[in-house]
């Protein structure tokens, strides 16, 4: 028996040094190698308030029992398992010595006997707790985080990302702690008795802000404002700073699967009727990518705690940012450094970086230049020797341009950043091949070689169909000369430093020919470019003849972009326009095509091959202008935010002036932002425009329209509405190529034209806008905007639902747990791999939550509906990957297969039109038909529901079916109300079904009593362990397994039975309990608007101990009762459905021990209804018993029934106060009961037909 | 039917115009912009640019005695602008939601954009459903002249549309909203209800005359501009909705040009 042991769950823990000797511990056990502990708080109440407070504030709170590994090294002990309670430890404490101790023998070494521990403990936690910080390499995060979960009730996969002493202001201040977790944010402390738990989701929160703490004096708060207005003050946080940015970098991870999960659209670019393809997801920041070091074989080391892993998204985020680079660059090294550059004497302070594929050094001082060099174009790296520091490095670039580093830092930092950058450049090696083809492309290189033109296909329309503007005009050949001479000091396309000259150069505007280049270069979407050669004509090939949404879209406005250029009228700037914006749909599916990426697209291609545009593209709708164009637009409405805050500011005057003519500021302002401009501005402006912008970035824009404001702002003052607010604007832009000042005298500033003064006032004025200013003000505006867009969504899909009966608020609390199920339930199952139309929908498993979220029963573990993996390791004995922080039990499987039918039945029936997934409004439809029901039609769908073969009868699997389901529902009941309806309900059903011949005899199996339990394992189909001598019956999980054990080899009536649907309903009126189920209880069990705890772990303690005394007294008061009860009845096979009886609980109790023996009291004689005696078994309330003869209803049993017997005596002296479930608590007690009554062990319960009495002969 | 430049000249000198602000929403390419584009400049392009955020666009006509000045926030189409749409239909005193005859998704567009507005926007708004691009599904008789084009516009001259040319031949391109329905839906909504060609400038004056026609305009003259916003007044705006629905046929016989629009 003890091989088939499986080791328990969650239990173990990476091995952690502790104190053998801590005083809060008594050892209870110990052995040469191992110990078992047990806190002193858990004996007494009061102590353990003591206790807990001290816990609380010194450290997270810890478990009650735990194991130690003595080391045979070290004074230390580590500490391999904890548990909360005795019955797990006791588990693991046995599995320990089972499979330990003979091992432990054979090895003499101290070291190898430790290693060898260690190693199996390692790799049962990992395999066990992939995905949880149970296997963080941080033992802080670690305990913390069990903390964390065992407070919170959370999933296991929940990771917790850090957690902060603090205190919270309620009534009083709370001193404790705040667990920030992927999810949640959460506060909990513990002060003499008096405990404080709040749980925030993170995706409610609307607004977060730094403060100071009550008194003022320390900058050590901060404030959490939610959706709906709740507000939570958290201060004493001596890392206040840290926990505020780490809390913003998860609500925008949040807000951005939040935004994904509520759009309007869902992935509008992908193709249509092709829904396997996986969509790519837009906001990669996957949490899981972190751990992409993480091989997919063998027992993973520890995972990095999640906090380190964001704070180098973080970093690596700012990286990409400032040097313009792809994302999948990632900071490897950095150094403060010395630039200098060729032959010239300047030198260059500053900090020098290295990527996978980048060099990039940036300097901040006086001559300031940035510099990012693609590894693959450096000809040659030179140590050199070099006086003033010991490392410096001369570089050769691709241009011949050589640049040499000297690297300030310590010894080994260089060193270090030497290797790494030598094995970086032996990766580089083979895309130094294409680089040739590659420059080719470069007008640049032309230029210098003095040949005049590229290839047609290389560059813009703009080289056949004429560029906008005069070129003379324009000053487009001393541009350009100017240009050239740039390129030869300082390097050209890929290997270009942007020195001091740079931003004045692009500041003029830059020459028709060099244009579409330079903005590859300051955008960065050159090395996109350079680094996925042939990436645009593959996304193109690959998706030749598939149509989508978005490509219909695009075909509708191709003639309507830039239609009065000429390259617009004719089929190749057409075509080309096709290419780019369907091949960026293609690329990302999720954002596809949005009105305006026509128009600047069509822009772009003037000056830019059709590749070179697509990469353009990229870097706009992905870092430029994030969330312009997705199907939310979020980016666009944030930035209007932005804008008008930066208005209020700067312009008050003009900004109140608005407000008091109620003109929204947007309604001008938007298409400025979202076509940057180019169908506001004459083209040529426009372009101007966007030199700047490639190069400086989205503050630009809002530099320009804030020019644009002050340089109108007396005319907008005297605007009294929006269409005089318009009209000015218009104007305005008509007439940018006017003189500014046509009446001065001084002919240089007649010469300045409206457009020159715009920029001058744009870069003079609002020289205080800059990027980082717009990156902190998305950041402090992006809750409010994503959760407003959120309520607009809200109301306009409401608006599309037809309620039925259900009130406004009802419909809220519906849409908001919808979108809560599949919020969570995407972030479960692997961002990206949802299919079109999906977003929308419940499946399967996110109906379960739903459900759970509304209706108290329905909550079930989040793996309910998965198939539990069973996977045999190491030798080891197969254990489940996940549970619940028990052990898992067999009845625990049962019920939640139960659950599971009942969910997925109910889910089909929501199902109208057969689709898989559940829309609102079927989800709303379904709800209302049962809630707004009446009791007729709830028993005709618990009928329908049950009636697996549609026959439009029940037979006895069914009847048995429908009897599990309502088990399952009440499971958090009262015991004593529904546990006799339920016996009463299988009676009557069998009572009144209408019997018909046997179907299948094989069916039942009948064994001799005298075999005993061992046979009876073996027919079992789960593998479980069960204690020896103690599990009466075994059963398998799978309830349409028609199997049964009898006990009673008598000869067999066997009738198969089926109850129609009027029988059905005779048998619900009867009891008054299910009466009344039907007719507002298992309605009412959906709870909308009152508040419904999803932390039914946390009461599962007070509960059961109720439970456990009402019990008590219930099964005294029966057992009372019985002895003063008459005797058994009669056989009452004849009796038919027309008949039933108005019979009360007693009477109908009596009633089940049909065919018992008279003398035998409670033995059914025959198994022709074995079943139902077994479960009426199964839900009985137990009496004393003490005849022989009652072991013989024991055993009639079928597998459910046992099932939970069985479980009662695997839980033996549980105290598991996890959620585990109640009802097995008091069948559990129930055993107990009977154990000290009886003394029988293989008792799983008593029978109704126990409670007549077995002692009354 | 005059054309509209014509009118509002002279007149609009010699008093001062009422303003009404109207929204037009629809699904995206059902032909907003070129309906405004009819109404205001008479003409009509073939490849419009699309619309980004809203077009804005005035255009004065008169109705019996006063002059009104529409300002016409032509809104995009495409979905993923419906969150912006409030900004342009709040204090909006009409709004003008098009579909597309020829395509059943657009009306079920349009009808949640009635829902919307009868919500959110101002509650005496008046709202006209508008069922543009007829010409594409204009009766065999005139279809001779057509190529069958099956572009967005075919080549049709004016045809007043009428109620019996329900036959399935008959269609260039098949009519897939039958006026009836559209019509009785607008009935039941209380909406103004228009088929329109903006390609042929058919039935797009009546649109605007009609409403010009259901607001009520001394409202607005009286009340200050600021008061736009509270919107006209109470109770008469919902009988006069009714009205319109009931009357709107009779406006496309008899006031053809009545505005001179």
């Amino acid at each position: 028996m003890a091989a088939h042991l499986k080791p328990p769950q969650h239990v173990f823990i990476l091995p952690t040094p502790c104190d053998q000797y801590n005083p809060l511990f008594d050892t209870v056990q110990s052995t040469e190698n191992f110990v078992l502990q047990r806190t002193k708080a858990s004996k007494s109440q009061f102590l353990n308030s003591f206790l807990g407070t001290i816990q609380n504030v010194f450290d997270g709170k810890q478990a009650p029992f735990r194991i130690l590994f003595r080391r045979q090294l070290n004074a230390q002990a580590l500490m391999i398992a904890e548990a909360e309670t005795q019955k797990n430890i006791d588990h693991a404490w046995t599995w320990i010595q089972e499979n330990f101790v003979l091992g432990l023998q054979v090895l003499d070494d101290a070291q190898e006997k430790e290693e060898w521990v260690l190693t199996k403990i390692r790799s049962l936690v990992t395999r066990a707790d992939k995905g949880t910080d149970d296997i963080t390499s941080d033992e802080k995060v670690r305990s913390a985080s069990r903390a964390f979960r065992q407070t919170f009730n959370v999933l296991p996969s929940e990771r917790l990302v850090s957690y902060y002493s603090c205190s919270f202001h309620g009534k009083m201040m709370n001193q404790g702690w705040m667990y920030i977790s992927e999810n949640y944010l959460c506060f909990y402390s513990f002060m003499l008795g008096m405990e404080t738990k709040i749980f925030l989701e993170l995706k409610d929160i609307g607004d977060l802000q730094k403060e100071k703490s009550k008194r003022g004096v320390f900058a050590d708060a901060i404030r959490v404002v939610m959706k709906d207005g709740r507000e939570y003050f958290f201060s004493n946080l001596f890392h206040r700073d840290e926990t505020y940015d780490i809390l913003v970098q998860l609500t925008t991870l949040t807000m951005e699967r939040l935004l994904r999960n509520t759009a309007l659209e869902h992935a509008p670019g992908q193709s249509n009727g092709d829904d396997s393809e996986s969509v790519k997801d837009v906001f990669s920041v996957d949490v899981d990518s972190l751990e992409s070091n993480e091989s997919p074989y063998s027992p993973a080391p520890t995972t990095r705690p999640l906090r380190l892993g964001l704070e180098e998204q973080k970093r690596d985020n700012q990286f990409q940012l400032r040097f313009n680079l792809p994302t999948s660059e990632h900071l490897m090294e950095e150094s403060s450094a010395t630039m200098v550059h060729g032959d010239k004497t300047d030198m260059f302070h500053g900090r020098i970086y290295m990527s996978e594929s980048f060099l990039c050094f940036i300097c901040t001082e006086t001559n300031p230049c940035v510099l990012a060099l693609p590894l693959f174009t450096i000809r040659r790296v030179e140590r050199m020797n070099s006086r003033s520091a010991m490392y410096a490095l001369n570089i050769l670039t691709w241009h011949q341009m050589r640049l040499v580093f000297r690297l300030n830092g310590p010894r080994t930092q260089c060193e270090k950043f030497c290797s790494t950058l030598k094995t970086n450049l032996k990766l580089q090696v083979r895309a130094m091949r294409s680089l040739k083809p590659f420059l080719a492309t470069c007008f640049s290189e032309a230029l210098l070689a003095d040949r005049p033109d590229v290839a047609e296909k290389d560059s813009g329309l703009g080289w056949i169909f004429e560029f906008p503007g005069d070129p003379k005009k324009l000053k487009n050949k001393s541009k350009t000369k100017l240009w050239l001479q740039y390129f030869k000091d300082n390097g050209r396309n890929l290997t270009m430093n942007k020195a001091a000259t740079f931003p004045k150069l692009i500041r003029v505007g830059l020459p028709n020919k060099l244009r579409g280049e330079v903005w590859e270069a300051c955008s960065g979407s050159l090395y996109l470019r350079a680094m996925n050669p042939g990436e645009y004509a593959k996304l193109l090939k690959d998706n030749e003849g598939k149509m989508s949404l978005s490509l219909e879209e695009i075909e509708k406005d191709l003639n309507r972009s830039l239609p009065e250029y000429e390259a617009y009228q004719a089929n190749q700037g057409i075509n080309r326009l096709r290419n780019v914006l369907s091949a960026y749909a293609w690329k990302n599916p999720d954002l596809g095509y949005c009105q305006a990426m026509n128009i600047v697209t069509s822009a772009i291609l003037i000056y830019q091959s059709e590749e070179q545009a697509f990469w353009t593209l990229n870097v706009l709708c992905d870092r430029l202008l994030p969330g312009y164009y997705s199907t939310s637009m979020y980016g666009a409405l944030l930035d209007q935010t932005i804008l008008e805050h930066l208005l209020e500011k700067t312009m008050p005057i003009l900004s109140k002036h608005l407000k008091k003519v109620d003109v929204q500021l947007s309604v001008a302002c938007l298409p400025w932002f979202l076509s940057l401009f180019i169908n506001s501005m004459p083209l040529v402006y426009a372009f101007r425009v966007l030199d700047c912008f490639f190069f400086e970035g989205p503050k630009v824009l809002f530099q320009i329209s804030l020019a644009i404001l002050k340089v109108n702002g007396d005319e907008l003052l005297a605007s009294k509405d929006d269409g005089a607010f318009m009209d000015v604007l218009k104007k305005y832009f008509s007439t940018l190529d006017e003189s500014a000042f046509p009446n001065s005298t001084n002919p240089k500033a007649r010469a300045l034209t409206k457009f020159n003064e715009l920029m001058l006032v744009a870069y003079k004025e609002f020289e205080s806008v800059t990027a980082e200013m717009v990156a902190e003000l998305r950041r402090n505006h992006q809750l409010k905007v994503v959760h407003n867009i959120g309520s607009f969504t809200k109301r306009s899909q409401l608006r599309n639902i037809t309620p039925g009966k259900f009130s406004k608020d009802e419909m809220s609390v519906i849409y908001d747990r919808f979108y809560s199920a599949l919020f969570y339930g995407r972030s479960q199952s692997g961002r990206g791999s949802s299919k079109q139309g999906e977003a929308r929908a419940l499946d399967a498993n996110t109906f379960v939550s739903f459900l759970g979220s509304i209706a108290h029963w329905a909550q079930v573990d989040d793996d309910q509906m998965e198939g539990d993996e069973v996977q045999p390791i190491n030798g080891l004995p197969q254990h489940r990957r996940r549970g619940s922080t028990s052990t898992t039990s067999t009845a625990r499987e049962r019920r939640r297969v139960v659950g599971k039918h009942f969910v997925s039945r109910l889910f089909d029936r929501f199902d109208d039109n057969g689709s898989g997934i559940l829309s609102l409004q079927e989800v709303t439809t379904g709800l209302g038909d049962i809630i707004h029901g009446d009791m007729m039609s709830r028993m005709q769908l618990f009928f329908d529901m049950h009636d697996l073969n549609k026959d439009g009868t029940l037979n006895r699997d069914e009847i048995l079916g429908m009897s599990e389901s309502l088990l399952f529902i009440y499971r958090y009941d009262d015991g004593d109300t529904y546990l006799p309806a339920i016996s009463n309900f299988i009676r009557n059903a069998f009572e009144f079904a209408e019997k018909v011949e046997p179907v299948k005899k094989e069916e039942f199996v009948v064994e001799d009593e005298d075999e005993d339990e061992d046979d009876e394992n073996d027919g079992v189909k789960e593998k479980k362990d069960t204690k020896e001598g103690e599990s009466g019956t075994e059963a398998s999980s799978v309830p349409s397994t028609p199997k049964a054990t009898g006990t009673t080899p008598q000869p067999q009536e066997e009738f198969e039975i089926q109850m129609s649907l009027p029988s059905f309903r005779m048998v619900v009126l009867a009891d008054e309990t299910l009466e009344r189920f039907f007719d507002s209880g298992f309605s009412a069990s959906f709870k909308l608007l009152e508040p419904l705890d999803r932390q039914r772990g946390l009461f599962a303690r007070e509960v059961f101990d109720s439970l456990l005394s009402e019990g008590r007294k219930l099964a005294g008061s029966i057992a009372g009762g019985i002895q003063g009860r008459g005797r058994p009845h009669h056989a009452p096979t004849s009796s038919s459905s027309s008949s039933l009886p108005t019979a009360d609980t007693n009477k109908s109790t009596a009633s089940i021990s049909e065919k018992q023996d008279t003398d035998a009291v409670v033995v059914p004689a025959a198994s022709s209804i074995p079943v139902a005696a077994a479960d009426a078994a199964a839900v009985a309330v137990a009496a004393d018993k003490t005849k022989d003869s009652d072991d013989d209803l024991e055993k009639i049993s079928r597998e459910d029934a046992d099932a939970d017997g069985d479980e009662d005596d695997e839980d033996e002296d549980d105290e598991d106060g996890d959620g585990d479930d109640l009802l097995d608590e008091v069948e559990k007690f129930l055993t107990e009961f009977d154990l000290e009554g009886g003394g029988k062990k293989d008792l799983g319960l008593t029978s109704a037909a126990g409670a007549v009495d077995p002692t009354s002969p | 039917m005059s054309q509209a430049n014509d009118a509002a000249g002279p007149t609009a000198s010699n008093m001062k115009p009422v303003q009404v602000k109207l929204v037009l929403l629809g699904e995206a390419a059902v032909g907003k912009s070129s309906l405004v584009l009819r109404f205001v400049n008479d003409e009509f392009q073939l490849n419009k640019e699309p619309t980004i955020g809203a077009a804005f666009l005035t255009q004065k006509c008169r109705l019996e005695d006063k002059v009104i000045k529409f300002e016409i926030w032509d809104t995009a189409g495409q979905e993923r602008f419906h969150s912006l749409a409030p900004m342009y239909y709040r204090n909006a005193q009409a709004a003008v939601i098009v579909y597309d005859v020829t395509k059943a998704s657009s009306l079920e567009k349009a009808k949640s954009w009635v829902k919307e507005l009868q919500r959110q926007a101002n509650p005496n708004i008046v709202i006209a459903l508008t069922g543009n691009k007829v010409d594409l599904v204009a009766n065999r008789k005139n279809r001779t002249n057509n190529d069958g084009e099956v572009d967005e516009d075919g080549e049709q001259d004016a045809q007043e549309i009428d109620d019996d040319e329900e036959d399935d031949e008959d269609y260039a391109i098949t009519r897939q909203v039958p006026t009836e329905e559209a019509s009785a839906y607008a009935q039941e909504s209380g909406l103004l209800f228009f088929e329109t060609s903006a390609k042929n400038g058919q039935g797009v004056a009546e649109v605007f005359t009609e409403i010009a026609k259901k607001i009520p305009l001394e409202h607005i003259l009286s009340s200050s501009r600021g008061a736009r916003a509270g919107g006209a007044n109470g109770s008469n705006g919902r009988v006069d909705l009714q009205n319109g629905a009931n009357g709107q046929r009779l406006g496309g016989q008899q006031e053809k040009g009545g505005c001179a629009c």
